[in-house]
């Protein structure tokens, strides 16, 4: 078990060191109380490494013990800042649901009712390391590798309000473009992105999302004739023109639209002349 | 922290010392260093881990009585249900609470095992299985059951 303990004498430390079997023998009886279980001195080893890892976690997430605290304040001190957090994940999350596109894919929906189930048995006075698993809705961004527990459903819950801004500040006719969209599609974002991208490449109005075969080859034209340098530089003032167009005014989400780039330039910066640019523009 | 869980656990033994006293029976210091490493064994053979002071204190407590427990047998036997205790909450998934257990198995051992640890420890499995499936009715058991 670790825990920060910088600006500790060695003798404080000591002190916290004889502070860590009581409250762990705590943590178990609480634990067990808590789910029903009869009392027990002993628990399995998987059950007591996440009970401790839970503490760990609480108490690093408050900054961690300070002078003249003992373990137990640190951890209750902790136990209330991921009180408050839990607060904030339950009204993002209302958010967005009440701002949710009808027109979401299943695997969205998914990721939304699991983040719910979370919220509802997240048990931060003993797990509170553990973080929402079973999210298979693939977001344009990469998660943060020591996002755990609340921050990690956190994270998520931003990003879907970020996608919500950006998918409801597109207020046009994306019947069209659902049509298009294969089967297998599980972000509708990304295409809504892309071809929106695309359509202010080719200076025209991205009202009207669906690219038709001129406008692929018009785009092959335009592309084909710049270096890479440049159409990485002409597809980022494409996307600041959408997020004006959109009205998208909050810098995080125009920050998460824009992640769509690097891939997006990645793709663009391959042979042109096959059917990529009809895959990537539907 | 593994020296001060020891430590602990050997304190927690010795203050116990004083329920045995009226029964004749006493831990040595060499005793209690011994049980206390039995525990650690027990502890990693079955999977366990224990932030207090163990069971010992519990067992102690709930055998001393015994009239099959002698001050030659006591260590060895302490040392022996320690042992079943550990792996008899491994194999009922901690279904039951450490009181249970712990009266269930005085029960045996005072009963048809007549004080023999060893046997207790084959015996009990079988009962304790079934009574984790079905439940245990002393009123509908007989010896049988523990052959």
């Amino acid at each position: 078990m670790y825990f920060p303990t910088e600006g500790l004498s060695p003798q404080e430390q000591r002190q916290l060191l004889l502070q860590v079997s009581p409250l762990m023998v705590r943590q178990v009886k609480s634990y067990q109380k808590a789910q029903h279980l009869g009392e027990s001195t002993s628990v399995p080893s998987d059950l007591a490494r996440e009970l401790m890892d839970s503490v760990s976690y609480t108490i690093d997430i408050s900054g961690g013990i300070r002078p003249g605290m003992t373990l137990e304040q640190a951890l209750r001190q902790g136990q209330q800042v991921l009180e408050t957090r839990i607060d904030r994940a339950r009204a993002l999350l209302k958010l967005v649901l009440d701002t949710a596109p009808s027109w979401q894919t299943k695997c969205r929906w998914e990721a939304l009712k699991e983040l719910g189930r979370y919220l509802k048995t997240y048990d931060h006075l003993h797990l509170a390391h553990r973080g929402p698993d079973g999210l298979f809705y693939p977001v344009l961004v990469s998660v943060p590798p020591s996002l755990r527990g609340i921050d990690l459903c956190l994270w998520y819950l931003t990003v879907l309000w970020q996608e919500n801004q950006i998918m409801l500040g597109a207020r046009w006719d994306l019947d069209a473009l659902w049509d298009r969209l294969p089967k297998d599609c599980l972000n509708q974002c990304e295409h809504l992105l892309t071809n929106g991208f695309g359509k202010l490449l080719l200076d025209e109005d991205p009202k009207s999302l669906v690219f038709s075969s001129e406008d692929h080859f018009r785009l092959q034209a335009l592309l084909q004739s710049a270096a890479p340098p440049e159409r990485s530089a002409l597809l980022e003032e494409a996307a600041r023109r959408f997020f004006r167009q959109i009205r998208l005014s909050d810098p995080a989400a125009r920050a998460y639209g824009s992640a769509l780039l690097p891939s997006l330039n990645a793709k663009l910066s391959c042979d042109l002349s096959g059917d990529l640019l009809f895959q990537t523009f539907l | 922290m593994n020296e001060l869980l020891i430590l602990a656990a050997k304190e927690e033994i010795r203050l116990c010392n004083d329920l045995g006293k009226p029964y004749g029976l006493c831990l040595t210091e060499q005793d209690i260093t011994e049980l206390v490493e039995l525990r650690s064994q027990a502890l990693r053979n079955t999977g366990r881990v224990e932030f207090g002071g163990g069971i010992l204190p519990k067992l102690i407590r709930a055998f001393c009585s015994s009239p099959y427990l002698d001050s030659y047998n006591y260590a060895e036997t302490l040392g022996l249900l320690q042992d079943a205790f550990y792996y008899y909450k491994s194999e009922s998934q901690d279904r039951f609470s450490d009181d249970d257990l712990i009266e269930f198995m005085v029960d045996v051992f005072n009963g048809p095992a007549h004080g023999s640890a060893e046997l207790l420890t084959t015996i009990s499995l079988e009962q304790l299985c079934r009574w984790a499936r079905n439940g245990f009715d002393n009123r509908f058991a007989d010896e049988e059951d523990f052959d």
